[in-house]
């Protein structure tokens, strides 16, 4: 997997915290039926499949080698590890709104109108909810 | 406190010898004990917790429990470092080079107490507040990573209880601090409401 590899130990855990944030979105799409927010499965035990097949494949890839390195000899220090891991939660967070906006662009739009945060990814994609919101506060 | 020392190292001793038994014993426990492993865990319980809850009212308590803990973490790091200036406990394997059996790499930090109980602990701690189920799932896990740190010798078991004992009570500082900035919370998980985020 040395193709996978990029240059520096900290490229490694971000991609790391990355796939593991992304199932985890996933995992939780799936339980609570957040169909706007599925990458390709919106019924619950594909989901779950999915959610826990990019999870795996993210700790497998990272910790295929030694990972015991101090941040004196190219580890990452606390506070470095704190920032890789708010990049990697948001950069799979942004991820899954964009591509599971165009994913799923013919689907949903099935808006009653009440429903707020997060629930409203139940009937529609993200960008579809963006843009109501939109909507409503420009009448 | 000459007995408190000495019973710790006997039991840290007991722990350590445990080790070089099983070489795969031994990497699936150095594995576990690393800095990756089980802090991404738990960041990822805590991840998770974000988007769960029966209803909307169940998901904001989640949330908010979410704030609780970031914060406690964030304390916690702080009170070990301030202490860190005036406690230098050597570590296990400094202060006894040919006994311990260390299976991490040699840490520079001072023993006592650990950080990272410190933080797995106000972390399991803040999420007891908010959601059990979480919080019992993040406090095992904060109990396997303490265990791994005395069984691969780097910390001695009075550094993780010292590191436990910070962390939880940092997390109940953490939930009074939060309650005090009240109504920041409400008003950016309101505004993350607004764009579904929360």
């Amino acid at each position: 997997m040395t193709w996978l590899r990029w240059e520096t130990f900290g490229a490694d855990y971000l991609l790391l915290v990355f796939m593991v944030s992304l199932g985890v979105v996933q995992l939780a799409a799936a339980w609570r039926r957040l169909g706007g927010l599925s990458l390709f499965f919106r019924r619950r035990y594909p989901g779950y499949i999915f959610a826990v097949v990019i999870i795996g494949a993210g700790y497998w890839l990272f910790f295929s080698e030694p990972r015991d390195i101090p941040d004196y000899a190219g580890g990452l220090g606390g506070s470095q590890q704190f920032i890789y891991t708010l990049a990697g939660i948001a950069i799979a967070s942004l991820f899954t709104f964009a591509v599971s906006s165009a994913l799923n662009a013919r689907w949903g739009r099935s808006d009653t109108g009440e429903e707020e945060g997060l629930d409203a990814l139940k009937r529609m994609t993200y960008l579809q909810a963006v843009k109501r919101g939109f909507r409503g506060k420009s009448r | 406190m000459t007995w408190l020392i000495e019973l710790d190292e006997r039991l840290f001793f007991l722990i350590n010898g445990l080790a070089r038994k099983s070489a795969g014993f031994d990497e699936f426990m150095t594995i576990l004990v690393g800095d990756y492993f089980i802090p991404l865990l738990m960041s990822m319980v805590l991840f998770a917790l974000w988007f769960l809850g029966k209803d909307a009212q169940a998901r904001e308590r989640n949330q908010r429990t979410v704030f609780c803990t970031a914060a406690g973490v964030g304390f916690a790091a702080a009170v070990v470092k301030l202490m860190n200036l005036g406690l230098d406990r050597l570590r296990p394997f400094e202060a006894h080079p040919d006994t311990v059996n260390l299976l991490f790499y040699a840490c520079t930090d001072p023993s006592f107490p650990s950080n990272s109980t410190a933080a797995a602990f106000a972390f399991a701690t803040g999420a007891w507040f908010g959601n059990r189920k979480a919080g019992a799932l993040l406090f095992l896990l904060a109990i396997v990573w303490s265990f791994t740190m005395v069984y691969c010798g780097i910390h001695y078991p009075l550094d993780i209880i010292g590191g436990a004992a910070i962390g939880i009570l940092v997390a109940y500082a953490a939930v009074w601090v939060l309650r005090l900035v009240e109504p920041l919370p409400t008003l950016v998980l309101k505004g993350m409401r607004r764009i579904y985020l929360a």
